[in-house]
Formats: C-alpha cells, sequence, structure tokens
C-alpha cells in the first residue's frame, strides 16, 4: 500500500463562461488555490499533467505552468474527451506509484463555445455533419426512450435527477447555475431531443480544477487530512458502442466502458459499491445519471429510476449522487470536470463540503465517459 | 448528369446505378461472428483478420428512435432545415445503423416499427458529384 497517492491540495476555477479570462488564467487561478490547501508553492511540484478536450490549442501546460515561471519539470497534456481529467488524473497516479516523483499536479483546463459541440470535436467525420447526424443529445435520448420502454422508466424520474441535481447545485458556489427549479419546469422546458428536454442537459461551459497528489512520506509535509486516492481507471468501450460519434453497431453482450472501469477501480480499491457514502458520475442529461448508476453497480440494471425516485439518491439520502449539483448545474468544461468532480468528493470526505455536507463520508466515487469511448472510474477514501 | 459517389467509400455496393439495386456492405467476422458496416481488415470486436465481406438486406425495425428538431452545427446546411426523426435501425442481419428516417411523419415513429431500406441523393459534394445517402422509411401494411 506503500505506493498510494495521497491527495494534498485541491483547487477550482468556478466553472461558467468566463470571456474575460483566458486558459491559461483559469487554469493558474485553480492552481494557486491547490498550492495554498497543500502549503506549497509551484517550485515543489516535480511534474505535472494537462488535461483539455483540445478545442483551444495545443501545449496549454506548459503555458499554465509559465505564468509561474519558467520550470524544467516534464510537462505533458492529456486528452480523453470528457474523461480527461481521470485520464490526467490517472497520469499522475501512475507518476507517483513508480516512484521517481513525491509530488505532482493534475491540472485540468477548458474554454468553450456555447451550444452543441463542434462536429470535429465529438470525433465526426464530414459525411455523419452533412446528413445531420452529429448531434450528441440524439443518441442520449435514444438510450433514454429505449430505458423507458425496456424498464418503464418514467419520464417525471427522469425530470427528478433534474431537479435534485439543481437543488444540490444551489448550495455549491462554484455552479454556473444556483437555481433550483420544480419538475414542471424541468418537464415544460424546450425539448431538445425527444423525450429529453432543455434543462435535463448540461452545457458545455469554461472552467479548470487541480489536485495535487504525493507518495505517502511526502504527504506528511503538506497535510494532516489525507485523501487517498484508492485507484484510478480508465477503459474504452468495446463494440458496439450506441453513442456519440458512432453509426453502427451488433449485439455482443460486452459489458459498457463504465462497468468495465468500475470493475477495475473496485478490484483495485478493494471496495465495492455497497462501501460508498456518494458518488459523482457524468450525468450529461439526466437520464444519463439512471443508466450510469446501473452500469456502476450502485443497483440493479432497470433499477435506477427508483434510487431518484425513492429519494436515494438526495443529499441525505442513503447514496447521494451529485452532491455538488452535478454537470447538469455546474456545466461542462469538458477537460476539467473529472478533476472537478474529485475536488467535490475530497471536500466531502475532509468534512468541508458546508451546507451540502454527506455525514460521515468516507468513501467517494468519480465517474466520467466522454466520446470516443472513454471512461474513468475514480475512488477515494479517508 | 452528374457523377454519383457514395457518402463513404466502402459503404455501398457498386455499381451506383440503378439506384434500386445497390445495397450497404459489411463484414462478418469468421471467429467470433461480429457484423460491422463497411470495409475492414480486422475485425471491430475481437482483431481477427479472419472476415468475409456481406451484403446486408433492405429490411430492419426501429430499435430506438428520436427527432432533430434544432438545425445541426454547419457544415450542414442551415436554412433548408426542417425537423426530421432518426433511429437507430436494427437490420434483420442483427446490424444497428442510425439512420434518418423518411417517408414518415415525426410522431408515427415507433420503437418496433419494420422498415427498409431507401437509397437517394442525400448533397453534392465540392466537386459537384451526386453523394448517394442512406435513409430508412416505414414498411405500411399493404404495400
Amino acid at each position: 500500500m506503500g505506493k498510494e497517492a495521497i491527495i494534498v491540495g485541491i483547487g477550482i476555477h468556478k466553472f461558467g463562461r468566463f470571456e474575460q479570462k483566458s486558459a491559461e488564467e483559469l487554469g493558474q487561478d485553480a492552481v494557486i488555490m491547490a498550492l495554498k490547501d497543500a502549503n506549497m508553492g509551484f517550485k515543489d511540484i516535480q511534474a505535472m499533467f494537462l488535461s483539455s478536450s483540445g478545442t483551444i490549442y495545443p501545449g496549454l501546460g506548459p503555458k499554465v505552468a509559465y505564468l509561474f515561471g519558467r520550470t524544467t519539470i516534464p510537462i505533458v497534456d492529456v486528452e480523453a474527451a470528457c474523461s480527461g481529467g481521470g485520464a490526467c488524473l490517472r497520469m499522475a497516479q501512475m507518476a507517483i506509484a513508480q516512484g521517481e516523483y513525491d509530488t505532482v499536479l493534475a491540472l485540468g483546463v477548458e474554454k468553450q463555445p456555447r451550444g452543441f459541440l463542434a462536429p470535429a470535436v465529438s470525433g465526426y467525420e464530414m459525411w455523419q455533419a452533412l446528413a445531420g447526424l452529429d448531434e450528441n443529445p440524439m443518441y442520449w435520448a435514444m438510450k433514454a426512450r429505449k430505458h423507458m420502454v425496456d424498464y418503464g422508466t418514467t419520464i417525471e424520474q427522469i425530470g427528478m435527477v433534474s431537479v435534485k441535481n439543481h437543488k444540490n447545485g444551489v448550495l455549491n458556489p462554484n455552479a454556473m447555475y444556483q437555481k433550483a427549479m420544480t419538475l414542471e419546469e424541468v418537464l415544460s422546458s424546450r425539448v431538445v431531443c425527444d423525450p429529453l428536454t432543455l434543462y435535463m442537459f448540461c452545457a458545455p461551459n469554461d472552467g479548470a480544477a487541480a489536485v495535487i497528489l504525493c507518495n505517502q512520506k511526502a504527504a506528511k509535509r503538506f497535510t494532516n487530512k489525507p485523501v487517498i486516492l484508492a485507484s484510478c481507471a480508465h477503459r474504452l468501450n468495446p463494440y458496439p458502442e450506441l453513442d456519440v460519434g458512432n453509426y453502427f453497431g451488433y449485439k455482443t453482450g460486452n459489458k459498457p466502458v463504465t462497468t468495465l472501469a468500475a470493475l477495475d477501480a473496485y478490484e483495485k480499491a478493494g471496495i465495492g459499491p455497497e462501501n460508498l457514502s456518494l458518488v459523482e458520475l457524468q450525468d450529461t442529461d439526466a437520464s444519463a445519471e439512471i443508466i450510469f448508476s446501473e452500469e456502476l453497480l450502485l443497483c440493479k440494471e432497470g433499477e435506477g429510476g427508483r434510487l431518484v425516485s425513492d429519494g436515494i439518491t438526495e443529499l441525505g439520502g442513503k447514496l447521494p449522487i451529485s452532491t455538488d449539483g452535478g454537470i447538469i448545474s455546474k456545466g461542462e468544461p469538458v477537460g476539467a470536470s473529472a478533476l472537478g468532480q474529485v475536488y467535490e468528493v475530497v471536500l466531502q470526505l475532509k468534512g468541508m463540503a458546508g451546507p451540502r455536507q454527506v455525514k460521515n463520508a468516507k468513501v467517494g466515487l468519480c465517474h466520467v465517459r466522454g466520446a470516443l469511448g472513454h471512461s474513468c472510474v475514480t475512488i477515494l477514501k479517508t | 448528369m452528374a457523377k454519383q459517389v457514395p457518402f463513404k467509400v466502402g459503404m455501398l455496393t457498386t455499381p451506383l446505378t440503378p439506384l434500386e439495386n445497390v445495397r450497404l456492405k459489411g463484414i462478418k467476422c469468421k471467429s467470433c461472428g461480429a457484423i460491422a458496416l463497411g470495409e475492414r481488415q480486422y475485425c471491430i470486436n475481437c482483431t481477427s483478420d479472419n472476415l468475409e465481406a456481406i451484403v446486408l438486406g433492405k429490411t430492419g425495425k426501429v430499435y430506438s428512435h428520436t427527432t432533430i428538431l434544432h438545425p445541426p452545427p454547419p457544415p450542414y446546411p442551415q436554412e433548408t432545415f426542417k425537423p426530421f426523426p432518426v433511429a437507430w435501425v436494427e437490420l434483420d442481419e442483427g446490424l444497428f445503423l442510425l439512420s434518418e428516417l423518411t417517408d414518415c411523419a415525426l410522431d408515427e415513429v415507433k420503437i418496433g416499427m419494420a422498415v427498409e431500406l431507401v437509397l437517394g441523393k442525400g448533397w453534392e459534394d465540392q466537386e459537384g458529384n451526386e453523394v448517394i445517402m442512406y435513409k430508412f422509411r416505414p414498411i405500411r401494411k399493404g404495400e
């Protein structure tokens, strides 16, 4: 266990739209906060990984670092679509485990335009764009409809996910939307792709989040409230993937990537879904929370809708999901969102989540799922 | 007459005229049995190179569906946009295919609905060629 990475510092730049700020500045703010949290200076960082979806320009890692002054430490930029932050954290974790570094920084930064993502960002080919078969929400709408028909999941249950996450978002000063919504408001908002409505979706936006990892020995110098990175798994989706970017598939019986990454993470951590105090997952849309809670094995297949309608996933419920409001409230700065989840879970495990604190939080899980089949599952414990 | 080209190389049988004889092409893996659309060197499911080319049939059913209500981002032509239904179609061979549904009212689509392949002009490419694209339409009783 001596090779476990310890989280000694976390920082965040509020998720939202910040036209006056460059991507580097967003990243710098998150790093300053994480360095303060860890009582260290940038010169204490020995290696750095930066996650961005590549919508801005390459080389963002060094550019953020140089704002603190020229450095000669190795810095590598990582891209894994909506799972980029998780992939980046895994790189940092491996750098610690490998033994060469005592302190490693994982930083996620994103700046994005409003509205649907440009076709190339999600990996579409030109003919898909010309055929109009390149709107990400259509895939999620079709998944939602299939889930409703197969398992009796209701549109009200899907809407309740959005209501819950917006309610939690009110308590999170770093969320883009800090506004409660009624079920009626969610269900009657503009239809994006039927059966899903506007207030059931997350919006791409800007933001940054930073996590500083240490090995166990070095961690003692920087924190007296260590949070252990128990496992961080990254997998890609097997065939078929009836999701973003794809246009064909075949029933193979393969498990979906979220389940594969979760099984990896549970096994490496020696922790099962029954041990979790809270979960952050990829609520790209409200139905995704229901489907992913099943794929993360938090409940049986088809019972995800009941988790929300029975109040299990509410703040104060048996297994709160997205206590920070999820990306439905925070918005999704693609390369930074996974580290934003880690930020929330670390706060919770340290008992510092204020009005949204989960009682006796001991173990938390973070899940992201992105284009091209990427998914990461991270488990943190006290 | 404009030259006709497929929406993507290797996806359609040739020649492209007459259109009613054209079908979607795929490969079937002799090792694991998985089917994929188009030409491939390796099986998308198991990486085997023991593959056979197949021609896919015209018919299938709607696995799930939704509606494109808002114009897809450019380069999709913005000014001519009208909402249209899309579906994951499950072909009789078991292949899922993402497709626009044509000749079909928005509220007509149901999961399990029988559909058939139609090929026609999708758009023009930069050289002025007619790009042949696939869609599916409902098979109605009595047709």
